[in-house]
């Protein structure tokens, strides 16, 4: 009974306008306060002991690194580059502003930067050069999410630290997903180039290519560096961000010249604030979480999946569905702190591989910020815009379901991405 | 009232930015002390120690602006009295978890207060837990902001936002 009510009570914080991050703590505070057994200072002592955990410090590393990238400009010579290589054909700017995104991806590991980064620039571009606005705003977020899969990626590195799973595993499981969906996407793009007369640019001469490629290439270095560190045992995914955010600094300050000391207040204060959201919701997660355990909640919902008839296909059908519903109302930090552990077991006994569940526990949360009503990518490109969410998610309708294939064929096929891990460290499986 | 608030925000965000400062710095550390086999064991402590601190700031000051994410759809089809109404009931619910955070955060730093770090044995943890009820405070303050915001407007003495 007490149950249900906290359950309502979630819903009903939520449905009146409570932050998310506000009704899981008042739940967890409520609920810890009817039950004799937990002092009431659980809940706090959990929301602190929640953050105290050295991989949580890749998020706001990571989300710098890419703040700092945005603001010297990194991005642009990005765009320009991918410009150089798809701008000539139909549809060019949209393509690039797909393969913007997948090279943004090696830097950031930030799908909201991403979009905040490269949306700013290309949509703007893309409407003056006669896209429509859904098409735009369309391409833009649900590119974004490919952030997330291509390493470095935040949820990848915080999904690792919940199961004890290889960072560096579930890093090079990453990067045939996150192609596939890019490829995916520009399948989707040359469909609508002939349909709906996208236009194209001129095609540009190979020296002037070569050129943008050397401008671009500290940028592109970005995920070799973080990469190779890692692989190589040089540094952690945490210690790997903080090196992404130092080597940003030195190429924007010293090499592309394109920020100064007085740009990093700036820069700080946007990454504090931004990676402030989903950690702060975390910390309250993580008191929720603990309420769970009280109530075995967590098993209730770790039965449920460890008894389902149909084995691992209905099992991962399962996951994909349930992370695709958690997305649509939660970001996808706090999202997996909470169910995460309770899927765990689960997926162990039916011999699903971790790195395979990170991947498409990956791949769902980062759709979930294309559907409203938490679609954060889908929000902040449609605030760019200024296109109604509705709208919006119509004009990313196409390429999300695109994107979706990719995942279902990932969740089901798990050699694909399995492939390049398996190659690269075979002594981990 | 919002003024002081305000105040306040820009005091807590530079605390926050100076504590990612201080974490990022002490990832750096660690590792160059570690390829130099310079043995340094109090990096792994400050960093997550400021990280906490980092957090329990951005979420407190993100408060003020309302930034923190919530469906707003009965907000914005409401019009008038309503819609501060339900601003204060939002502001009201979210103060009770943010003074329960002041004073259990009061009652965890209590506890901990004679516990010391194991890097720096001369840095109590008490320090390390304060975050807890200084964002609680904070936040407190924010939204007594917003609630009078909320009334001045109900009493036709305030701009509806």
């Amino acid at each position: 009974m007490t149950e249900l009510f906290l359950v309502l009570g979630f819903i009903v914080l939520v449905a009146i306008g409570v932050p998310i991050a506000f009704s899981l703590g008042l739940v967890a505070f409520v609920g810890i306060s009817l039950v004799d057994a937990l002092p009431v200072v659980v809940v706090f002592t959990k929301m602190f002991n929640g953050l105290n955990s050295f991989v949580l410090l890749a998020v706001p590393l990571f989300i710098l690194a890419a703040n700092i990238m945005n603001h010297g400009n990194i991005s642009q010579k990005l765009i320009d580059f991918s410009l150089s290589l798809v701008g000539h054909i139909r549809g060019g700017l949209a393509h690039a502003n797909i393969l913007v995104s997948m090279f943004f991806a090696g830097v950031s590991g930030s799908s909201q930067a991403d979009t905040a980064g490269i949306g700013k620039i290309l949509i703007p571009s893309m409407e003056n050069a006669g896209y429509d606005k859904e098409t735009a705003v369309g391409v833009t977020a649900v590119s974004s999410t490919i952030g997330s899969i291509i390493p470095p990626s935040i949820v990848m590195v915080v999904f690792a630290g919940i199961t004890n799973t290889s960072v560096s595993a579930l890093f090079l499981a990453g990067i045939i997903p996150g192609v596939l969906v890019g490829v995916a996407m520009m399948g989707v793009v040359v469909y609508y180039s002939y349909k709906r007369n996208f236009p194209k640019d001129h095609k540009i001469d190979y020296k002037r290519i070569w050129v943008l490629f050397k401008d671009s290439v500290p940028a592109l270095l970005t995920p070799v560096i973080i990469l190779g560190g890692i692989l190589t045992g040089f540094y952690t995914a945490t210690e790997a961000a903080a090196f992404a955010c130092l080597y940003a600094l030195i190429i924007g300050l010293f090499v592309y010249k394109t920020i100064t000391w007085k740009d990093i207040p700036g820069i700080l204060k946007e990454t504090l604030l931004l990676s402030s959201l989903s950690l702060f919701a975390l910390a309250t997660a993580s008191a929720l979480g603990e309420l769970m355990a009280y109530y075995g909640i967590s098993t209730h919902i770790a039965n449920f999946f460890a008894g389902t008839s149909g084995g691992r296909p209905v099992f991962i059908g399962l996951v994909v569905v349930f992370f695709l519903f958690v997305g649509t109302f939660m970001d996808g930090i706090p999202a997996m702190i909470l169910f995460v552990p309770v899927i765990l077991p689960s997926a162990l006994l039916l011999g699903v591989n971790p790195v395979h569940l990170g991947i498409i526990v990956t791949m769902t949360l980062s759709m979930g910020l294309v559907t409203p009503p938490y679609g954060l990518c889908l929000l902040i490109a449609s605030s760019i815009s200024k296109l109604s969410i509705e709208r919006s998610f119509r004009g990313a309708l196409p390429y999300f379901l695109v994107a979706v294939g990719v995942l279902l064929l990932v969740a089901f096929f798990p050699d694909v991405i399995m492939a390049i891990p398996r190659m690269i460290m075979p002594s981990y499986f | 009232m919002r003024k002081v608030a305000g105040a306040i925000q820009k005091i807590q965000i530079g605390i926050g930015m100076f504590f990612l400062s201080v974490f990022l710095v002490a990832v750096l550390i660690q590792i160059i002390t570690r390829y130099l086999k310079i043995a340094v064991i109090w990096t792994d402590d400050v960093a997550m120690y400021a990280f906490a601190w980092s957090v329990f700031m951005g979420g407190g000051a993100m408060v003020f602006p309302k930034s923190h994410f919530a469906f707003e759809f009965l907000s914005l089809s409401l019009k008038g009295w309503k819609k501060e109404a339900l601003g204060i009931i939002i502001s009201l619910l979210m103060m009770v978890f943010a003074v329960a955070m002041l004073v259990y955060g009061m009652q965890a730093v209590r506890v901990f207060w004679n516990h010391n770090w194991i890097s720096i044995p001369s840095m109590k943890m008490g320090y390390t837990w304060m975050c807890v009820p200084i964002a609680g405070a904070t936040m407190t303050i924010y939204l007594i902001s917003h609630v009078v915001d909320h009334i001045l407007v109900l009493a036709g003495k305030g701009v509806p936002e």
